[in-house]
Order: C-alpha cells, then structure tokens, then sequence
C-alpha cells in the first residue's frame, strides 16, 4: 500500500513535470534577449593623427531574423544653400533649401537588400532607408531632387553610407546566429555621442532589438586647439596673427641675405 | 591615407604634403604678383573637403604669413611704398565695412547676387584684356615702360588728378598725386572685395599701375603689405566672430607659403616690368576664366552649404 501512494506520488510528479516544461522552456525563451551587440571599441578618441576608425559591430540573434544596423547621430534641422540656373544660362545660388530631421551621422548596414527586409511603410517607421529619411525631412514629392543632392554631398563627406548585405550572420550554437558588421567613421564625424541600433526584420515586420551608445571626442592637442578656438576665440586669433608674421618674418630673416634692390 | 593630420577646428584629416606643397604654390604666386592667392587656395581647399567657412577663415591667417613674408623681402629691396600702403589701406578698412553694408541692401534687391557677379566678371575681362594687350603691345616694341609713356599724356583722368587738392609726393613710386586718390581707390576696391569675398588683390593691382601710376616693382611689394593688415583683420575677427580658424590648417599652408612668397619675390625682382605686367595680366584673364566657368558649367551639387567665398 505504502509502495502503491509512492508510486502514485512520482507518477503525478512526472505528469506536473510535462505540464509546466513547455512554460518553464518558454520562460527561458523569453529572458533570452532576441538580439545583443558590442562595440569595438566604444569610445573613438581623435588626436591629431586621427583618420577616421573602424568600430566593429560583434553580437547575437535569435534565427529568422534580418537585421539591419544604425549607427546614426542626433538629428537637426539644416539649410543649405540651392544653385539654379539664371536667366536659362548661368548657375547661381538662386534660394535657401531647409531639411528637418536630418542625423549628423547616417551609417547603414543590412543583412539582405532593403526591399527584402519588409515593405516601404514598415522601413519608414523605422527610419530605415533613405525614403524614410526624406520622409522625416519633410522631402518627399517635388522636393525629393534636393534631398537626392543632399545625400550625394553628405555620401562624398562619408557621413552617410548604406551597404545592403554588409551584415554577416554566420549560424552558430542552437540556431543562435552570430552578427558582424563594421561602421567606417570618416576623419569628418563630428564629436559627439551616437547610438548603434540593431533593427531585426521578420515576416514584414520590423523592431528595434536592441541598442549601444559609442562616444567619438577630441584628445589630446586637438582638443586643446578646439576648446580654445571655442573658449577664448580672441586669443586664438591674436596668436594665431603672431604665429603667422613671426613665420613670415623669420622665413624674411632666413631668406634675406642676398635680397637686390629692384631694378 | 597616409601622412594624414586631422585638422581640429575643420574636423577633417588631409595630406600634410598636399597642404604644404599647395601653400608653396599659391606663397609662390603671391611674392610673384602681390595677390593674396585667396582666389585659388579657398576653391582647392574646399574640394579636399574643408568646410567654406573654415577654408576661407584659416587662408587668410595663411596670407598673414605669406604676405609678410614677401613684404619683409621687397622692403628690404626698397619695393615697398609704406606712405601709399597705410592711405590704400585706411582707404581699403573703410570701403570693406561699406561693402558689407551695402551687400545686405543689394541682397534685399532681388536678384542682386547675379549682377554683381556678372559686373565683376565683366570688371576683370575688361582689365586682364586691356592689361594683356598693353604689356604685349609694349614688349613687342620694346618701348619704354609703361608708366613713363602714359604719364606723359594729357588725358581726362590725369587732369582730374592734377585739379584734386591734398597734393603729396610719393617718392618710393616717384609719383606726386592728392592723398585722396589711394583713400578713394583703397574704399572702391574694399566695396568690392568686401562684396565678392574675396581679398581684392588682383583689382588693386591694375589700380596701382594705371590709376595711381606706380612703378611695377613697388606694385607688388605695397600690394603685399596692404594685404597683410587686411587679412591680420579678418583673421582676428573670422577667430572671434565665427571660430573659423584652424591654426593646425593654417600652419601647414603657410610653411608651403612662406617659403614660396620668396622665391616668388625674388623671381619678381628678375623680371621686366612688361613680362611681369602680362604675367599678371594672364592671371587676372584665368581668375576670370575660372569665375565663367563656375557659373556656365553645372555644378557638382545642386546644393552648398553657407559661408565661404
């Protein structure tokens, strides 16, 4: 009888034991984060022989997903100046054209080609893409051409870039993808905090995953030269008048002896 | 790329090379000529991708140096007229504070960027030809210089000078003219400098030869010290104002500069009046050139950004 209830016992254990396993291994699923990414390194320091870097994107995510990765700026409004043609002839700075939204950095890497992560609405949301930043400019219809030249410019300076594909997800332990990507930052890249977001794409939906913050600053005698053309922009200028007679004499002195009178 | 310096106030890196051999030619032309080479060194610096306004803010710091530079060679040649500098100059302060003034008033006009683009075009055509022809004509017949030739005709222009009152002798140039003549010019060629953004150089230049009459030698020298003060000017207030000047961009052209402003002026110094005259010519007729082309060409981008010459 005794033998009889253990038995019971553990066959009712067993039971409970399949009745909660799939909610135990969902919960497990769940505290999973979808997604994670580091940064290499993740504060970019430029000194004078600063060139720009390369800041490595390493991290994980769940199988089935696309990714796409930003590494963008804080956004601001911009006004540049438009060049038309005058009189059907000659070009010249005919007006001012204004941009809202627009990142002081915009780098974007995908894993697959941007049609193919999900449709235009979704991307746009996201701000994926650069329809979806003329969206956000407020540069769609007819404006659309000055937004084009705008990136044209902005692609030149290196501050905008979008490679589809560039994203590498290589299949790793239980379906767990790893992510490698790589953000080229010009020697132009403003010095100021950045956000590298990693978008995951699925059956047409998109979301934010996951994010890091990377910091780019001035070290070293390039910062002492910026915080003093910002600081004490009087004195700055005054030396700088100085440094440069001082040169231009002594560069006189040195190359003087022979001087001619005219002829 | 390699030997890249990362210019903090410009917030680009470029080559160290390109930067000192591009300060070399333009120093090289502006002891040859008396132009401050804002003309060519602002264009170049923006295509390496400078921003405008740090571009021309950081050149003129540069022709500080250059300019002084050559104007220490050619006042130690004597080729320097320091009584008519400081009247062009004073002359030069005045009209450049107008000229800012005025480019305000004519903005709210309409259309008034593209006439005065236009007139000075037209302005350095004129001049450059007329400049080219005159020296050409002369070399070929291998006269006297030009100064003595014209000095002796009786035109409008020469009794107008003669009817100005202030009569003062400049005997560096060996010419005697009224002190307002350099203060009238200097403010009419600082309008318009002042207007177009750029130094004015290469338009008190046919000023000095055929309105002031000076010697070709003195041209120079005074052109370059002129040009001194009014860049160590804007310098000061570009920093102060804009916080536009990168001193790291600025002391890479200028070791270029420096060196090259003397070569330039001892070159100067070896040539006829005639050759240097038509040298000049050719580099006013290119400035013109150059200016036509930019507005007939379409441009690279349908946008720029603001500031900058």
């Amino acid at each position: 009888m005794r033998q009889l209830r253990l038995r019971v016992r553990l066959l009712c254990m067993y039971a409970a034991a399949w009745a909660i396993a799939p909610g135990v291994a969902f919960a497990a699923l769940e505290e999973t984060p979808r997604a994670v990414i580091q940064l290499v390194p993740e504060e970019v320091e430029a000194n004078l022989f600063f060139n720009g870097a390369k800041v490595e994107v390493q991290g994980t995510v769940l199988p089935g997903y696309e990714v796409a990765i930003l590494c963008g700026g804080k956004a601001s409004h911009l006004a540049l100046r438009r060049k038309g043609k005058v009189w059907g002839v000659l070009w010249m700075s005919v007006g001012d054209v204004a941009f809202d939204h627009i990142p002081s950095l915009y780098l974007l890497n995908t894993s697959a080609p941007l049609a193919g992560l999900a449709p235009p609405a979704v991307l746009e949301q996201l701000g994926i893409g650069y329809p979806a930043l003329a969206a956000l400019a407020g540069q769609d219809g007819e404006e659309q051409p000055f937004f084009q030249e705008l990136v044209k410019i902005k692609e030149k300076e290196g501050i905008f870039a979008v490679h589809e594909g560039a994203v590498k997800l290589v299949p790793g332990a239980g379906g767990i993808r790893q992510v490698r990507a790589e953000c080229a930052l010009p020697s132009t890249v403003p010095m100021e905090g950045y956000e590298v977001q990693l978008f995951g794409f699925k059956e047409g939906n998109g979301e934010l995953l996951c994010s890091k913050s990377m910091e780019v600053t001035q070290v070293g005698l390039a910062r002492f030269m910026s915080s003093l053309v910002e600081g004490r922009p009087l004195l700055h200028g005054v030396f700088a008048v100085i440094v440069a007679v001082a040169a231009g004499l002594l560069t006189g002195l040195v190359f003087g002896g022979s001087s001619k009178k005219p002829h | 790329m390699h030997f890249a310096i990362y210019l903090p106030v410009a917030k680009t890196a470029v080559n160290v090379f390109l930067l000192v051999g591009l300060g070399g030619i333009v120093g090289f032309l502006s002891g040859l000529f008396g132009v401050g080479g804002g003309f060519l060194m602002t264009p170049i610096l923006i295509m390496i991708g400078i921003p405008p306004t740090v571009a021309a803010a950081s050149d003129s710091n540069q022709i500080v140096a250059a300019s002084a530079s050559g104007t220490y060679a050619h006042a130690r040649a004597g080729s320097v007229d320091f009584k008519m500098g400081v009247l062009l100059l004073l002359g030069g302060i005045a009209g450049g504070g107008a000229g800012v003034w005025l480019i305000k008033l004519l903005l709210k006009l309409g259309e008034a960027n593209f006439f005065i683009t236009i007139t000075y075009v037209v302005l350095l055509g004129f001049v450059g030809t007329y400049m080219f022809f005159e020296s050409l004509g002369a070399l070929r017949r291998k006269q006297r210089p030009f100064v003595e030739a014209t000095v002796d005709r009786p035109s409008v222009y020469a009794r107008f000078m003669r009817s100005l009152p202030f009569k003062t002798t400049f005997p560096r140039s060996s010419v005697t003219l009224s002190a307002l003549m350099p203060v009238i010019l200097g403010l009419l060629v600082g309008v318009l400098a002042a207007i177009m953004g750029v130094g004015g150089g290469f338009i008190m230049l046919p000023v000095m030869i055929y309105l002031l009459r000076m010697p070709m030698h003195v041209v120079v020298g005074t052109s370059l010290f002129q040009i001194l003060f009014t860049c160590m000017n804007v310098t000061i207030l570009q920093s102060y104002v804009n916080h536009t000047v990168d001193l790291v961009l600025a002391l890479l052209l200028l070791v270029g500069s420096v060196i090259g402003a003397q070569v330039g002026a001892r070159v100067s110094k070896r040539l006829k009046a005639d050759q240097l005259k038509i040298l000049m010519a050719i580099i006013v007729l290119l400035v013109m050139g150059k200016m036509l082309l930019d507005l007939i060409l379409p441009p690279e981008f349908l946008l720029t950004y603001k500031g900058g010459h």
